[in-house]
């Protein structure tokens, strides 16, 4: 293969466009894309924790009317969330946090906004790919949202949209067709990300910028843009095949008789969960990046065993891939494959401790700041450790037969993949919005924003754990109407008051953010003091990233080193920075 | 150095972005990463089809009549994809060729949109690359890739048109997607298939154009449209012998 000229010096880079379409709009710069990635996935964010909060009222206090929005959001029942809205309640903010609102933000944004600026690169491998990346997504946001409104009711067969369920016959109606098609091109858009995430980290790394250089947030983002471009594929089979069965009437996810050859529901669950499983790791790969990198930043020392975080990371990737079995325990598996899922996926649990003994080498004996993404940081670690522990009960499959679809589940992945994934991207938020709006989040807001946040987490998930072992079932519209479950009524109470204050502590952040956007005080190039790349430019930075591209000279974490210290009076060194 | 800015083809993005974003191995990297990405969709549809298949009491199922693996318009298609493969073929070796006389003018492209030529004042040697004139062997060779596409994207359209007939044919047969199982196979992996096709042909329709408006000045379009193509071919191939064959 040929290898291009890097060419360096500014001459060959084409000026800003100067049109506002081609600026703000239809641009091709990452940094710009990377914002409409992170506007999109903040405003269904903010929809899908709506959709939670109407969710929970009905869950503690079934049949009474939602106050305030009810009689506007439901007149039919007089302001009552009704079993079929509930349905399409869980439906909807399930399938919007996971591919509309988690994946936008962390993997779109700040993929996006990142990955080229961390390894000292001008934009992303192919520009006109990712703003076709942008708007395949825009097209997707605009037709999940048109299937709020279509006649016989949004979508109700779950995010995961098992047959029979999804099928004609389970869900009549337009809506459904219409979650399938937005699956899919929020698909296509996310392979297109990845095709150009890959493609990025392995040829437009500066001159100097080896793997073992890259900071671990680029790794997180380029392991999940891998697992992004082998999995999402398979889902996408699925939804095609589903497409086909609902609209031309192929019978693929149809169960045979003994009048009819048919195909198998099972199927779909198969081609669902190859995809699904490493989706939760696609989630939480770039938050574990980001945690990783500002632990170290924060505690203003190297990252504790880089080298072996980066296998461990490596080494999940690999494992994501063999573990979805464990998501079908109760299909009807045979022992002995159920067992081989039950081994692998408690394998996991070796790198993923390996990980966690990393941060906490990290943290060890540092000189810890406790800035506001650090807190996010530290807290990501602790609800991930709490969510990850309990995966190893769901990943045996004695105790996932009682435990299956209970709200033990619920809490389970609420914890690993939504909360900690969520306080990763307020990390990220809180770090890298300097760099990105060139203003300075309020630090006092911010840490109010993140105490309510990991207490009211803490609470709703963690009860949702109790909720589940007591037996509750996860799906339920009332559960008051079981007898069995009336007992645990208190209890489903406490977790929705905790949701409420949770969704408000959120508030917080919305003023903060929109405050600070337009009345922060200026950032500087470096405000949290720190040596990768992007903080060596100004803030935000221009539109061809760097004047000159930088040539690499150390890792990405050169913290507290006293060489330093003693000869530039700081305790850390850029990247690209030799000591005199 | 103004005249010369102005009869230079307008920016393309992904051409001006960045020497390294064009380069040749930059976009064989992308699209080996998204063929990668493809085969997992196809493979998932192969592994849908065995399942469904070793679940079926027999093949075809017992009630389903085996008129819609008849072979006439599969063997058609499998003629014309491979066909188009070859005449793609020999447009890639007519490109190489074309790009090995042109190697001057490759350099000499790339910096002459305006806006950076302006804002290169102080990198006069970039101005003063020489621009080569087209000689009659660039003409030559222009041609004959213009022609060897030409035939491929005919392949292509030849290739769409006996898929349209085979799903007309099995409709007017009575042969519905709802029928049965071995129809459902038939057209979910057809179609799905055929829409790929469609997209490599508007690939390469859209590379037709670039090829008239001028020898084009470095490979790494071809090769990554022909890649797909050939890759499309490919997984006809399995389909044929997979669902008609086997």
């Amino acid at each position: 293969l040929e290898t291009a000229p890097v060419i360096d010096g500014l001459d060959e880079w084409p000026a800003a466009p100067s049109t506002f379409l081609r600026r703000r709009v239809f641009s091709i710069d990452h940094k710009v894309i990377g914002r409409q990635f992170l506007w999109l996935g903040l405003c269904f964010l903010a929809i899908a924790g709506g959709l939670a909060m109407l969710m929970r009222w009905q869950v503690a206090h079934p049949g009474v009317p939602v106050p305030l929005v009810g009689r506007l959001l439901f007149p039919g029942t007089g302001g009552v969330v009704s079993p079929a809205t509930y349905t399409a309640l869980f439906t909807m903010h399930g399938t919007i946090m996971i591919f509309f609102a988690i994946t936008p933000i962390l993997i779109g944004g700040f993929g996006n906004f990142c990955v080229p600026l961390l390894i000292g690169a001008r934009d992303m491998a192919f520009p006109l790919l990712n703003m076709l990346s942008f708007w395949t997504m825009f097209a997707a946001t605009a037709v999940l949202s048109a299937s709020f409104f279509a006649p016989l009711g949004p979508p109700m067969s779950g995010w995961t949209s098992y047959p029979t369920l999804s099928t004609a016959v389970g869900s009549p109606g337009i809506a459904q067709t219409m979650w399938v098609v937005a699956i899919y091109l929020n698909g296509a858009s996310s392979v297109m990300g990845a095709v150009n995430t890959i493609t990025t980290v392995i040829r437009l790394r500066a001159p100097g910028m080896t793997f073992f250089r890259m900071p671990l947030t680029v790794w997180g983002f380029w392991l999940a843009s891998i697992l992004n471009a082998l999995f999402v594929p398979v889902l996408a089979a699925g939804a095609v095949l589903l497409f086909f069965d609902r609209v031309l009437g192929t019978r693929f996810f149809v169960a045979g008789s003994t009048i009819k050859a048919g195909g198998d529901p099972i199927l779909y669950q198969h081609l669902f969960w190859i995809f699904g499983h490493p989706e939760v790791y696609i989630l939480i790969l770039p938050a574990w990046g980001i945690a990783s990198d500002l632990l170290s930043f924060f505690a203003r020392k190297p990252a504790y065993g880089y080298k072996v975080t980066v296998w461990s990371l490596i080494a999940i990737v690999i494992l994501s891939g063999v573990v979805y079995g464990h998501h079908m325990f109760v299909t009807g598996m045979s022992p002995m494959l159920g067992e081989s899922f039950m081994i692998l996926t408690m394998i996991i649990s070796v790198p993923a401790v390996i990980l966690g003994v990393g941060w906490l080498g990290t943290l060890w004996r540092g000189a810890i700041r406790l800035t506001t993404p650090m807190l996010f940081a530290l807290g990501l670690v602790f609800v991930f450790g709490l969510g990850g522990f309990t995966g190893l009960f769901l990943a045996d499959v004695l105790a996932d037969v009682y435990l299956h679809d209970t709200f033990f589940v619920v809490g389970h992945f609420h914890l690993t993949m939504s909360a900690a994934v969520l306080l990763g991207a307020f990390a990220a938020i809180y770090f890298w919005f300097p760099k990105i709006f060139g203003r300075m989040l309020n630090e006092p807001l911010g840490k109010l924003h993140f105490a309510l946040t990991l207490t009211t987490v803490i609470i709703t998930f963690g009860l949702q754990l109790l909720l589940g072992y007591a037996g509750m079932q996860r799906r339920l519209a009332d559960p008051s109407a079981y007898e069995f479950l009336r007992p645990l009524m208190p209890l489903n109470r406490i977790v929705s008051t905790s949701a409420f204050v949770m969704g408000a502590a959120q508030m917080l952040f919305v003023a903060n953010f929109f405050y600070s956007l337009f009345r922060g005080p200026p950032a500087s190039a470096n405000p949290w003091e720190v040596g990768t790349l992007e903080w060596t430019v100004p803030s935000p930075p221009p539109h061809h990233n760097f004047d000159r591209i930088p040539t690499v000279l150390v890792g990405p974490h050169e913290l507290g080193n006293p060489a330093v210290k003693a000869k530039l009076g700081r305790d850390y060194l850029a990247q690209n920075e030799d000591l005199p | 150095l103004m005249n010369v800015a102005r009869t230079m083809p307008p920016a393309d993005p992904l051409v001006a972005a960045d020497p390294q974003v064009r380069s040749r191995a930059t976009s064989s990297v992308g699209m080996a990463i998204a063929l990668g990405a493809l085969t997992m969709t196809f493979a998932a549809l192969f592994l849908a089809y065995a399942i469904v298949r070793s679940q079926a009491a027999a093949w075809p199922p017992p009630g389903e009549a085996a008129a819609a693996l008849a072979w006439p318009w599969p063997i058609a298609a499998t003629v014309a994809a491979l066909a188009g493969s070859v005449a793609m073929r020999a447009a890639s070796r007519a490109n190489r060729e074309s790009a090995h006389t042109l190697t001057r003018g490759a350099e000499a492209r790339i910096p002459m949109v305006p806006a950076m030529v302006q804002a290169a004042s102080t990198h006069t040697a970039v101005a003063t690359v020489p621009v080569p004139q087209r000689t009659a062997t660039t003409i030559t060779t222009t041609t004959k890739l213009k022609r060897a596409l030409r035939m491929t994207a005919a392949a292509g359209v030849i290739f769409i048109g006996v898929q349209i007939s085979g799903w007309v044919g099995l409709a007017a047969a009575g042969l519905r997607p709802s029928a049965g199982m071995v129809v459902s196979v038939v057209y979910a992996l057809t179609l799905f298939h055929a829409l790929h096709a469609l997209a490599a042909l508007l690939a390469l329709l859209w590379l037709l154009r670039r090829v008239s408006s001028g020898p084009l000045a470095h490979t790494s379009a071809l090769d990554v449209v022909a890649a797909f193509w050939h890759f499309v071919t490919i997984v006809w191939l399995v389909v044929f012998f997979a669902v008609f064959v086997a």
